[in-house]
């Protein structure tokens, strides 16, 4: 892990877009929620600055957008930004390594629906399970309740798990194919690699 | 600024927030970590006890009535019916049985998540966040942390705004955000795109603006929000130092 | 107070120079105006005065800009900022958001540069009586008006003591007495402070210029005394600079070539 790399992340524009990042999460789920869509779209945001900035700016931008709620304004779904975080970790890598970016195959773009669709449901079904009891006060408990009523040889942690992952799966799925949307309708400008460079300075030799 | 903070003249505000977060951090951590139910019980009931002495008790119960209560029922009836562990039937309603022990482990899992909702709600509520970045800087938080809280809590308010007048601008120039699931996906980009342009474009140039305030200077940082120590944040603390010890120890 | 030796400027991916072997120099306490159409360079070199340019824009640049007798590319943009503050044009991202409150915002820059609170608490003090904006001290740095939020940027800056001020453009995005309202406050600086100003308002020119500065196509083409430059007819003509409708007037009545050669002494 090259340590100089991230730090170079977090320079002044960097610090600037983890703000836009967790604005557009807290905006994003709003107007998720006005259009009435049935899934959170909470990690736009965090998607975004990883493939503008780079993977480790999209984790604080993740996990920052639900520490600050957590202590500003709404503390239920704290716990949760270890999955936000490892969403932008997540995406920011596969970015870098060329597997997710404006020029993705429908192939390459479905690999990383199920990378964070997978990703997200291990980390949040144990906070669920152990923080939560099981239930998210939301529409997957039912499914959830599903699970568990319809078999007595799975546990507590299975039954979540299979909601979870069907949630993730198709919130995660409409996050990757909107980012990708986002990604080719974004002059290149935006892409870290073009900003904050500083310039060359000739030195005069006499 | 986005904050449920509630200004009020009392102890609870008047207390250094430095206080407040390590009892916050405390509580939840042991909130997890704790399995006794009354003693989970007993950190909620501290937090009742500083919501009264906040002088925010009505606030404090309606807020928290709303978000519990949905969870209280969900968590009781989930493990009281459903939890795979559960053995001791005491009633049944049609196929389903209630079980004694299922009820007991939802209450359980209620009680733990009452104790660290309840604690958290007391420094929403009794601390300006400027206070408590300035205070967290104090004890160490890195500055670009600090600017990144700040800012945050001043933009989301603004963008929420923003996002409104955008759909209905589009809205007026024909979009359609009602219809079915592909069409109301499909008005996800128009509304958002707006958005995510000019808070690009801002960010560049407010970046610019942190350079030439002297931002990354590496001298060393002041500040200019007062945080005072004061004799009752020494006494308050050990008070409830003590409290929190005893509700262990119990 | 600002020295400028040959001075060249390209800005990457682009061909042509934005500024050309440009030599510059001013004095302590002038308040010289930059004057030239858009591609002019005046943005440019109003960067390069700050340090933007090379620290933080990519490009080639040659030559050496030395600001109170430091040379922009031996420090950091950090330090250049001590001695250069920069208004900019939209007043909106120049607020950091990091004050919640208009005074908070004032402090953040003292802050930065590691002043004790009692001083910052004077500079604060001193600088919101002579912006006149005492009474928005607590109010939302987001809840004002542009004007109002103009003037606190300019109290920002001027709250770091700048050696150096510059000024681009800071009223285009105002209303007409937002923009009077930051030009009042520029009358009560000169003389006092060494300013920059680019502008395209032609009547504060005259009340505000110890010196201008016409540029165009990235070379300083004159540089004199606002009554010589805003008279001269053809060379704004030529330069694409807005011609004030006077010197229009009384170069349609063939006036201005006597009163030009009655001023030059």
């Amino acid at each position: 892990m090259d340590f100089k790399e991230i730090k170079k992340e977090f320079n002044s524009y960097g610090l600037l877009l983890i703000v836009v990042g967790i604005v557009i999460n807290w905006v994003g789920a709003f107007i998720a929620q006005t259009l009435k869509l049935p899934v959170w779209l909470d990690v736009i945001g965090t998607m975004l600055v990883a493939v503008l900035s780079g993977p480790w700016t999209g984790a604080v931008a993740g996990a920052a957008t639900n520490i600050i709620k957590w202590v500003t304004f709404d503390p239920v779904g704290g716990p949760y930004f270890v999955v936000n975080m490892a969403v932008g970790l997540l995406t920011g890598y596969l970015y870098k390594i060329g597997r997710y970016n404006k020029k993705s195959g429908i192939i390459d773009l479905l690999g990383v629906t199920v990378a964070l669709a997978l990703i997200s449901t291990a980390i949040s079904a144990p906070i669920t399970v152990y923080i939560y009891g099981g239930v998210t006060g939301g529409g997957v408990d039912l499914l959830t309740a599903l699970f568990l009523g319809t078999s007595t040889t799975h546990g507590l942690l299975t039954a979540v798990i299979g909601s979870e992952l069907l949630g993730d799966i198709m919130d995660k799925a409409i996050s990757v194919f909107l980012v990708f949307a986002i990604m080719n309708l974004l002059p290149d400008k935006y892409f870290k690699s073009e900003t904050q460079k500083k310039s060359a300075v000739e030195k005069k030799k006499r | 600024m986005l904050t449920n903070y509630i200004k009020k003249d009392s102890l609870i505000h008047k207390l250094n927030p430095a206080v407040k977060i390590f009892l916050a951090l405390i509580i939840i951590f042991l909130s997890f970590l704790i399995r006794e139910t009354y003693k989970l019980s007993l950190f909620s009931a501290l937090s009742f006890i500083l919501a009264f002495a906040a002088k925010i008790p009505k606030e404090f119960f309606k807020t928290l009535g709303f978000i519990m209560t949905p969870l209280l029922i969900t968590l009781v009836i989930f493990h009281g019916i459903l939890n795979p562990a559960a053995t001791q039937v005491i009633a049944t309603f049609y196929f389903l049985s209630i079980k004694l022990d299922g009820l007991i482990i939802g209450f359980n899992y209620f009680a733990k998540l009452l104790s660290f909702v309840s604690i958290s709600y007391i420094l929403i509520f009794t601390t300006n966040p400027a206070d408590l970045v300035a205070s967290l800087s104090k004890l160490g938080l890195p500055k670009q942390a600090a600017f990144v809280t700040l800012a945050t809590i001043q933009f989301i308010p603004l963008m929420e705004e923003k996002a409104k007048k955008i759909m209905d601008a589009q809205q007026a120039r024909g979009l359609r955000i009602i219809g079915g699931i592909i069409q109301r996906i499909k008005a996800y980009i128009p509304l958002l795109m707006p958005l995510i342009l000019s808070m690009l474009d801002e960010a560049y140039e407010r970046s610019i603006s942190l350079e030439l305030r002297a931002f990354f200077s590496k001298n060393k940082r002041t500040f200019f929000r007062e945080e005072l120590w004061r004799k009752t944040d020494t006494i308050t603390s050990i008070i409830l130092a003590v409290i929190v010890g005893g509700i262990i120890i119990v | 107070m600002i020295t400028i030796k040959n001075l060249n400027f390209k800005y990457s991916g682009t061909n042509n120079y934005a500024l050309r072997n440009i030599n510059l120099e001013i004095k302590e306490g002038e308040l010289a105006v930059i004057i030239g159409s858009i591609g002019s360079g005046k943005s440019t070199l109003a960067k390069c005065i700050n340090g933007l340019i090379p620290h933080f824009v990519n490009g080639i640049m040659s030559g050496e800009v030395e600001v109170a007798g430091i040379k922009t590319a031996d420090i950091d943009i950090s330090d250049i900022s001590k001695i250069v503050g920069m208004v900019l044009e939209n007043p909106l991202t120049q607020l950091t958001g990091y004050g919640t409150t208009v005074e908070e915002e004032i402090a953040f820059g003292l802050e930065n540069l590691g002043l004790i609170r009692e001083e910052m608490k004077n500079r604060i003090n001193s600088v919101l009586k002579l912006l006149d904006i005492e009474k928005i001290r607590y109010k939302d740095p987001f809840d004002i008006s542009g004007g109002q939020q103009q003037r606190v940027v300019l109290a920002s800056v001027l709250a770091m003591k700048p050696k150096i001020l510059v000024l681009d453009d800071p009223t285009s995005q105002l209303d007409p007495s937002g923009a009077e309202e930051v030009f009042e406050e520029l009358k009560k600086l000169k003389g006092k402070q060494t300013i920059i100003l680019i502008t395209q308002k032609m009547n504060i020119i005259r009340e505000l210029a110890s010196r201008v500065i016409v540029m165009s196509k990235g070379k300083i083409v004159k540089i004199g005394k606002p009554i010589e430059v805003l008279l001269d007819y053809k060379l704004l003509k030529r330069n694409n600079i807005e011609v004030p409708a006077e010197t229009e007037l009384l170069y349609k009545m063939n006036y201005n070539k006597k009163i030009m050669e009655m001023l030059k002494v």
